[in-house]
């Protein structure tokens, strides 16, 4: 099979993007990316909205072309025309955030399964049991493959959706946000299963999340994305524990506490924090401006500065005026800041 | 419209009772019970997280507290918000007080905004329908407003219209609203799920804040054990349709009762903590829809402890009740301002430390 040759380069990136741009009618969604995912890694993408990883994801499916840049599959571009990309999509299976979006609920079980060997002609005699063996796989041993996808619960159909992305035998999973929409106490067990499979198959994974923690379990490298930008990358318990960008850092110290013992985002503007010295009240305040996801289309990207300028707590004049430069480190970590964190 | 009625007060003193008090509440859809005689209360100046799941029927609370449900939806129960039952109003006197009495923050801002009218409009229409202000009188104080939601320029984003705003932006813009007339109690549903981390942080310590400075009741619902972390004085857990489980925050992180609000918690733990690459800690199955339930316990499908009487009758809410073999237990309380669960096999102090594996 075509996917064997992928697996086994070892030094080959399964996927690269080399300094990718890509605009939108004005707007730059992606600015001088690069990224690579190493064969049977997982790759994390960490950003919010506006940061540009769901254009990172329709690049890596190839369902866009990079403005400019190159995006290489196994080492090679990507092929322009859609005769030649479709071999190439066989190898790919991805899942994505809504399951309640990305199944057609008029299809059966069975013909949402078995819908990318039909369009790979990777049909046979023996689809069904195939099928059958992948939703046993999947947890849903016996699900009738007559049935509708109204039958199953958030959970279920985010299981019926990694089948699919599963049935060709795929190199490469993309997932973007898969658990994101599940119930708290379901988003594990399908984490599970992509855990599993990816151990089973030696799948190589393109992850996408918002979520810090869920990263830093699910991958091997991070990468983080603001505003189109490569903000930081490394592995992932490094850039998570030890963050070099102010960006990381700030997202890292947005998430909620565990514990009410440790709770820091209410406790500085709490009123019995009021006196307290070592808690000032935060003194932000938001404009227009600030919010990455409401860029205001023909709005000139801002090339000669750091896209974090507006909001970075260590802000100084150098970081407006020019835009600090992907620096890699002795040990192979990167930053895009001038005034990195120790 | 009647004559002006003078601006609202502020949250009335502790002495006047909760800021809510919900008793014995049932939500009912086509006969499905989506809520199952819940009750809780709210103090003035409290924040009650209350957490749950798909179906466990937050959502469905929250709207009915703030009679926002449809004449389709069979609400019973009792809902008094500072001593004012809405239900025992007519239509319009309800209408007319509901907005001084209780501040509504949805969680999808673009739903609830005017899409064709500036939001700066719409926060001074507060103003000129319930407080009988000018309409210049409002513009300014919506003005005001925005200020006090943290946003920067509030001249320019009062001109704006909702789309124009981020989401984050649209989140400050309806807690505005739902402050505006000072009212003594806040519904918050899930306001920040569909934001970002980072904006996320910043509603929650923009809402505590301001929480602590008007002395508001807040009932916020979320499915986010760190938000209750971050945020609840007490906190209630809802599941299925009940609430299975009440008390201090602290208490209840350290101590939970209920196996369904330890596994929360430990999932929430083992996600942080646990090692990459690790299978992560799981609660076997899943919330049952609204058709799907069978007498007994909505969770003892998924429950490690569970027994034969688990699926036939339904456990009460209970004061909490020293297990045999532990010591120091909370002491049992009979008003439902207590420390509560709802389990046949509840977690004793000694056995919460225990791991409930599934």
């Amino acid at each position: 099979m075509q996917t064997v040759a992928v697996r086994h380069q070892d030094d080959v990136p399964v996927i690269a993007f080399e300094s990718v741009t890509k605009r939108y009618h004005g707007v730059t969604a992606l600015d001088q990316v690069s990224l690579t995912l190493p064969p049977g890694l997982t790759l994390g993408l960490v950003g919010e909205s506006g940061s540009g990883k769901t254009t990172c994801i329709r690049l890596a499916l190839g369902l866009e072309r990079p403005t400019a840049g190159r995006v290489m599959f196994g080492g090679q571009p990507y092929p322009r025309s859609r005769r030649q990309l479709r071999p190439l999509r066989r190898q790919f299976g991805f899942v994505l955030q809504d399951p309640y979006d990305s199944l057609d609920p008029r299809r059966t079980l069975r013909d949402i399964v078995s819908e990318p060997l039909r369009v790979h002609g990777m049909r046979s005699p023996d689809t069904d049991s195939r099928i059958a063996d992948m939703l046993a796989a999947v947890g849903l041993r016996d699900a009738p493959l007559g049935s509708y996808p109204s039958r199953y619960s958030g959970g279920g159909l985010q299981r019926i959706a990694i089948a699919r992305a599963l049935i060709t035998d795929p190199a490469v999973l993309i997932c973007d946000e898969p658990t994101s929409s599940l119930d708290v106490s379901v988003q594990a067990q399908i984490i599970n299963l992509l855990l599993e499979a990816r151990r089973n198959r030696g799948l190589s994974v393109l992850f996408v999340s918002h979520d810090l923690d869920l990263i830093g379990r699910v991958a091997d490298t991070l990468v983080v994305m603001y505003r189109g930008r490569v903000v930081e990358s490394g592995p992932a318990h490094l850039v998570r524990s030890q963050p070099r960008h102010p960006y990381t850092r700030s997202l890292h110290d947005a998430v909620p506490a565990d514990d009410p013992a440790r709770r820091r985002l209410v406790a500085g503007t709490g009123a019995a924090r009021r006196d307290d010295p070592d808690h000032p009240p935060n003194p932000r305040r938001v404009t227009p401006a600030d919010d990455p996801a409401c860029e205001p289309a023909g709005r000139a990207p801002a090339t000669d500065s750091c896209v974090f300028a507006d909001r970075c707590p260590a802000v100084q004049d150098r970081c407006r005026t020019q835009r600090p430069p992907t620096v890699t480190d002795a040990d192979g970590r990167t930053h895009a800041c001038f005034f990195p964190l120790a | 419209m009647s004559a002006a009625a003078p601006p609202a007060a502020a949250a009335p003193p502790a002495a006047a009772g909760p800021a809510l008090r919900v008793t014995g509440l049932t939500v009912a859809y086509g006969g499905l019970p989506a809520v199952d005689n819940v009750s809780l209360q709210v103090r003035h100046g409290q924040v009650v997280v209350l957490i749950g799941e798909t179906s466990s029927g937050k959502s469905s609370l929250a709207l009915a507290v703030a009679r926002l449900l449809p004449a389709a939806a069979a609400v019973g129960g009792l809902v008094e918000i500072a001593g004012t039952d809405l239900a025992a109003l007519g239509a319009k006197q309800a209408r007319r007080q509901r907005a001084s009495l209780v501040g509504y923050i949805a969680q999808d801002a673009m739903a609830a905004l005017n899409p064709v009218l500036p939001v700066g409009r719409q926060l001074a229409e507060m103003f000129t329908v319930h407080a009988g202000v000018s309409r210049a009188a409002a513009a300014e104080r919506a003005v005001g407003e925005l200020a006090r939601v943290r946003i920067d320029r509030p001249r320019q984003v009062a001109r704006a219209y909702p789309h124009q705003l981020s989401g984050g932006m649209r989140q400050r813009v309806m807690i505005a609203m739902a402050m505006a007339l000072s009212p003594p109690l806040l519904i918050a549903d899930e306001p920040t799920t569909a934001l970002d981390v980072s904006t996320q942080a910043e509603i929650l310590a923009l809402v505590g804040g301001l929480q602590a400075e008007t002395g508001a009741g807040v009932l916020w619902i979320t499915h986010d054990m760190g938000v209750v972390a971050e945020l609840a004085d007490w906190v209630a857990v809802m599941y299925a349709g009940r609430l299975v489980e009440q008390g201090p925050v602290q208490e209840v992180f350290d101590h939970p009762l209920h196996p369904y609000t330890e596994g929360l918690l430990r999932t929430r733990r083992d996600l942080r903590a646990g090692r990459p690459g690790e299978p992560l800690y799981q609660i076997a199955g899943s919330p049952p829809g609204l058709t799907a339930r069978q007498g007994g316990c909505g969770f003892a499908p998924r429950c490690s402890r569970r027994t034969g009487v688990c699926d036939t009758t339904a456990p009460d809410l209970r004061p909490a009740e020293a297990a045999a073999g532990s010591s120091g237990g909370p002491s049992p309380r009979s008003d439902t301002a207590g420390r509560l669960a709802a389990c046949h096999h509840p977690l004793s102090d000694d056995s919460a430390k225990t791991a409930v594996t599934v």
